[in-house]
């Protein structure tokens, strides 16, 4: 039996196990999407979404239905990533420069169009963690670079050089990638 | 839809494969920490409430127990025609008339028996002693011409009765009344005047203590070894005594502390002992980098935010000296405590070994150490019940106010348990409680 969100999400409110439950098992996979391109690993990953569904189930009283639920979860586990990474600060490589190359995005389009996503999530894996963490924000998930240096507590000039590394880093994981599949 | 937007979409809708045990294997480990119904969280609290307010009602029941006593035994409109009527001079007055009354009927009364003669000569002793404490205190104050005018009352109504043939037990219940309204109420008055001679007590068996107190705590926590904590906190209370036979006294308590309990760091475990990885860097670098993080720990901690007691229980009298008395006493506790309980993550003194390229020659940073509070933030209530022994050290300041000094040891006779990620850990608490009280007679 189908049930909708508007009927889990009022069972959550009422705090209702099995609505929860449901809750869960629904949105598990589409969570795991995002938490995935925000880790490291899929461990990690499923570290992300536990503590994304715990801070869900606690405040999902707050969630004032205007929005869209799925639109307010997912938000919910790229900020619990950034806390995760924020936790997980063990060096700190930002360095800010003003003055660099644009890399055309076409040509990591063109590319990312021949992989899978499976694929392209493995790339994103390798991935040190804040180059990952800019490139999600700016790449996939459509942030500006003031949001991303404000959600990041770092500059508008370092978020730009992140991303402009982590291009660079892919660009030379797809090299890598061509001529292991050449040999 | 250009490029850009399509690797959005995709990935905006991407579902990695899952096989439904993963799933519900994920599901097993977070259920704990759905929030639970909230009648469910406040079912102990129900009962803590129940057991409050069956004190208030038993507190309620006293007080009209009391009245209805005070009006056999005094008759109050007559009371009240002579506090507006009577100066105090003539109270004097008629007080030494009452001692002088007494004094002839007691002689002229031949065919009493000997026993009721013994009664009435303890009659005419304590209301000697009685007059004579009071006409050394007298001030112009209305209620030592109702102490006259009552005694005169109830003296001549006892001496009435003893001609019929009344027990003297009731003369005497008689004389307490009259005592009650002249001696402002002392706070132990039941106990004062209804261990030696008198039974049932006609004078309030009802009384309230207001407690703060300091409160030293011993938690017992079990996972793989017991851990145990000392904690301190602070306690209000009140407690509404009945006062039962000579020496029992019935107590209910209600209790409000903060124990004050945290215990950050108590479970320390390696989550990542120890991570290296290689990666090669910018494309000017001259070889790759080596990143090296060491001793990075995840802490649980438990915090214990208030404590709401309910007690019942027994007292007993063991001495009563002068000013100083002594109970023991032993009550079955019910507390509700709240609890907020998670992990913090704390990275303390984490190594960062940097080789860029010269191996030799390693560059060592010591990265600042992070702490990120309320990574996941949980709050519960658990109910627990045991016994609390205690005793009670009274001293009595003034007739209506005593200071008392109650320790007491509750003994956890529940187990709790908690589960934070999927571990179970067995709360136990003992505490001992230090109050510092004042009882106020009403």
């Amino acid at each position: 039996m189908l049930i909708s969100t508007e009927e889990i999400l009022k069972g959550c409110k009422a705090k209702e196990q099995k609505a929860f439950e449901m809750l869960y098992k629904k949105y598990y996979r589409i969570l795991l999407g995002i938490a995935l391109r925000y880790s490291r690993n899929t461990a990690e990953a499923e570290d992300i979404l536990q503590d994304s569904f715990i801070k869900i189930f606690n405040s999902i009283d707050s969630f004032n239905s205007k929005g869209s639920f799925e639109g307010w979860m997912k938000r919910i586990v790229q900020n619990t990533a950034i806390n995760s990474y924020r936790s997980n600060l063990k060096f700190d490589l930002h360095v800010a420069i003003t003055d660099h190359t644009e890399v055309s995005d076409d040509s990591l389009n063109s590319v990312f169009e021949t992989f899978t996503n499976n694929e392209i999530i493995s790339l994103f894996n390798q991935l040190p963690e804040g180059y990952r963490l800019v490139l999600n924000l700016f790449y996939i998930d459509g942030y500006s670079h003031p949001e991303i240096s404000e959600m990041l507590n770092i500059s508008i000039g370092t978020s730009k050089s992140q991303l402009f590394k982590a291009k660079n880093y892919l660009k030379n994981l797809l090299k890598i990638h061509h001529k292991q599949e050449a040999v | 839809m250009n490029k850009e937007e399509n690797i959005k979409n995709r990935f905006s809708q991407f579902e990695p494969e899952v096989d439904a045990a993963a799933i519900e294997m994920g599901w097993q480990k977070i259920k704990y920490f759905v929030p639970q119904k909230e009648n469910k969280k406040r079912a102990g609290f129900f009962f803590l409430y129940g057991a409050a307010a069956l004190v208030v009602l038993l507190g309620i029941a006293e007080l009209v127990y009391l009245s209805r006593t005070d009006t056999v035994f005094t008759n109050k409109k007559e009371l009240t025609t002579h506090t507006t009527k009577v100066p105090d001079n003539n109270a004097v007055v008629k007080k030494d008339n009452t001692i002088k009354e007494i004094t002839s009927t007691i002689s002229d009364k031949n065919n009493v028996n000997e026993t009721t003669n013994i009664a009435l000569k303890k009659d005419k002793e304590f209301l000697q002693k009685s007059y004579e404490s009071n006409t050394s205190k007298r001030t112009n104050n209305t209620k030592k011409v109702i102490y006259t005018s009552v005694q005169k009352n109830s003296v001549t109504n006892n001496l009435k009765k003893q001609s019929g043939n009344d027990s003297v037990v009731f003369n005497k219940l008689d004389l307490i009344a009259t005592s009650l309204l002249t001696q402002n109420r002392p706070s132990d008055i039941n106990i004062s005047f209804s261990n030696d001679y008198f039974f049932p007590k006609p004078v309030s068996p009802f009384s309230v203590d207001l407690f703060a107190g300091a409160q030293l705590s011993q938690t017992n926590i079990n996972q793989n070894a017991p851990v145990k904590n000392n904690h301190t906190g602070f306690l209000i209370g009140i407690s509404l005594n009945h006062h039962l036979r000579n020496k029992f006294i019935f107590t209910g308590q209600f209790i409000f502390s903060q124990p004050n309990l945290n215990y950050t760091n108590t479970l320390t475990q390696n989550k990542i002992v120890s991570q290296s990885l290689t990666i090669s860097s910018t494309p000017s670098s001259s070889g790759p980098d080596t990143m090296r993080y060491i001793n990075a720990n995840t802490n649980t901690f438990i915090r214990s935010k208030n404590c709401y007691h309910a007690a019942l229980g027994l007292e007993y009298q063991l001495i009563k000296k002068n000013k100083i008395s002594i109970h023991t006493n032993l009550l079955f506790d019910l507390r509700v405590s709240e609890y907020d309980y998670g992990y913090t993550r704390e990275f303390g003194k984490d190594i960062l070994v940097h080789l860029k390229g010269t191996p030799n020659n390693p560059k060592e940073n010591l990265a600042p150490s992070t702490f990120v509070e309320g990574d996941f933030k949980q709050s519960t209530n658990l109910v627990s019940f045991g016994l609390m022994p205690a005793a009670l050290f009274s001293y009595a300041i003034n007739t209506k106010t005593r200071v008392i000094f109650k320790p007491a040891y509750f003994i956890d006779l529940s187990e709790n348990n908690l589960i934070i990620n999927s571990s179970s850990f067995k709360l136990k608490e003992n505490n001992l409680m230090l109050n510092l009280g004042l009882r106020i007679n009403l």
